[in-house]
């Protein structure tokens, strides 16, 4: 039975690889000239769901905004946790650790879940608080506002009076969209040298940086074969299923390819720019304005 | 830490859960005023690390009066919501499961809980205040309190001097089930906050617990960390400031909490 599951999980990864080498083009979309929040106030009412593939989408976006010690990190624990289960499940195998690996895992992964946060937030959609419900769309033309609903800028522009309470409460609820950081730095290079400084100095412990990403990072667009952490990933979700455990869902997408299409179209990131996403507890604090 | 322990920790940062109006004298605080934060010690853990500092902006925490929303971070995203009410008589935590209600009225003071679609369970609250200055927190704290149960016989009763506070249940069968133990906490050391006399550093025990509790309030941070008896795994922590207009906090889990007033 569990060689069965072993197998399945196995063939649904490789599935999902393959899916995602032969690449199902993503639509082209026009840049927004103004992103916006259609707020519509409500009394309960069910929660904004999220995609059925928002995992994987996070996850990578989360993998391909780690700082290269980071990645290397999270590939060594990874592959840890994954050496410990073959281990236990080895009849020659001896597992000199004490605790359950893969709640090990989960804790040594505590550090970076500020980043996987703020990935999971930046690709939503829809947000609900109990009185209010939010959608972003890329105008408020695009967005077929109804008549009980407000159309909001997703962010002031200078010199705009204050927002009304309604808006700031929604643009709180989409803070990782309404609070990101657009840094232009003219040409693909420029932004390509940014974004690996950027990423460095989100792993210091004050630092109010969760996420960097650059355009191709959003366009979720997958390299020709599965990553170094994909395959760990993989290999894990493996040993967990033949070891009786319940897949984690979360551990588990670093394994899944999703499918190639752009991530928060709205924000209208161009060549030449660099996305800053700030932790969500260090939302009232200034993103760099440089890369320096 | 989950969710509902992440806003309560919020939630009495915010406002200690007290009332202004009392059925004896004094109790009032000075919240209102501007308030320098004090200085920020780090607080360092058992195991020698230091506890990593939030920062939420502006520093010049005026009051912690008005309502708030909050949002605390999961395994999948930003999970729970919720909204915190204090004002000079009232403080309110609103989830989207549950609603804690506490409500000053001249002399009368209510308790109410309400979880889900059951009816809500409402406590009755007498307290003999004592003035004691809690800084930018709106509503008073200090003096006796006493919490009545469904029965004459049942109650729970409570104290905060300034420099301590014990709680006490004895099976007591309150509207929201059966309470028995008892908390009490000391402070060991004084530190300048804009919480006034609650800064400084806390040590909270309970009555038959192997561990305790050291809650560290030094300018407009509160930090809370986990002394476990017998255990070699990294204690668990929180850490909270509160800015003005906003508060953001962490815990050792990796979970992330963000506050802003309306």
């Amino acid at each position: 039975m569990t060689r069965n599951r072993a197998a399945a999980l196995g063939g649904a990864v490789i599935a999902a690889a393959l899916l995602g080498v032969l690449g199902l083009r993503s639509r082209k979309v026009a840049a927004p000239e103004s992103p916006v929040l259609v707020v519509r106030a409500r009394a309960g009412g069910a929660r904004a769901t999220l995609r059925p593939d928002a995992d994987e989408r996070a996850m990578t976006l989360a993998a391909a905004a780690m700082a290269p010690a980071d990645r290397q990190h999270v590939l060594e624990l990874i592959d840890f946790a994954t050496a410990r289960l073959e281990a236990q499940l080895s009849p020659l195998g001896t597992d000199f650790d004490e605790g359950d690996p893969v709640e090990q895992l989960r804790k040594s992964l505590q550090p970076y879940l500020a980043l996987f946060t703020a990935a999971r937030e930046l690709d939503r959609t829809a947000w609900t608080s109990d009185d209010l419900a939010v959608r972003v769309a890329m105008s408020c033309a695009d967005a077929h506002v109804a008549a009980d609903e407000t159309c909001a800028p997703l962010r002031d522009p200078p010199g705009a009076p204050p927002p009304s309470s309604e808006v700031k409460r929604a643009r709180f609820l989409a803070w990782a969209m309404a609070s990101a950081k657009i840094l232009d730095l003219g040409t693909r290079a420029r932004a390509e040298h940014c974004a690996p400084a950027l990423r460095a100095r989100s792993t210091e412990a004050l630092s109010p940086i969760a996420l960097v990403l650059l355009p191709d990072d959003l366009a979720l667009r997958p390299a020709g074969e599965p990553s170094d952490l994909q395959a760990a990933a993989g290999r894990l979700g493996r040993a967990i299923v033949v070891s009786g455990r319940q897949p984690p869902k979360d551990l588990e997408a670093f394994a899944r390819v999703p499918r190639e299409e752009q991530v928060a179209p709205w924000l209208g990131i161009k060549e030449g720019q660099v996305l800053v996403i700030p932790r969500l507890s260090a939302l009232g604090r200034p993103l760099p304005a440089t890369c320096e | 830490m989950t969710s509902n322990t992440s806003f309560l920790v919020l939630s009495i940062l915010l406002c200690a859960c007290g009332g202004s109006a009392s059925n004896s004298s004094g109790g009032t605080s000075s919240g209102g005023t501007t308030q320098a934060p004090g200085p920020v010690d780090p607080v360092r853990l058992p195991n020698g690390q230091v506890v990593a500092n939030v920062l939420c902006g502006d520093d010049s925490a005026v009051s912690a009066s008005g309502t708030w929303d909050a949002l605390v971070s999961g395994s999948r995203g930003s999970e729970g919501s919720a909204v915190i009410t204090v004002d000079g008589s009232n403080f309110v935590v609103a989830t989207k499961e549950s609603t804690l209600a506490f409500s000053v009225n001249g002399a009368a003071m209510t308790l109410t809980w309400k979880d889900g679609t059951k009816a809500p369970a409402t406590v009755g609250v007498t307290r003999a205040a004592s003035a004691i200055d809690l800084g930018v927190i709106p509503l008073a704290m200090g003096g006796q309190w006493t919490f009545a149960g469904n029965t004459a016989n049942d109650s729970c009763t409570a104290s905060f001097t300034g420099s301590g506070f014990n709680a006490s249940c004895a099976k007591a069968s309150m509207p929201v089930g059966t309470m028995d133990g008892a908390l009490s906490g000391i402070r060991q050391q004084e530190k300048s906050s804009i919480f006034g006399a609650l800064g400084g550093v806390w040590h909270l025990t309970a009555e038959g617990g192997s561990g305790s509790i050291d809650v560290t309030i030094s300018g407009n941070v509160l930090t809370a960390v986990e002394n476990r008896a017998r255990s070699t795994s990294s204690p668990d922590w929180f850490t909270m400031k509160l800015c003005n207009a906003a508060a953001s906090g962490k815990t050792a889990d990796g979970v992330e909490i963000a506050a802003t007033r309306r």
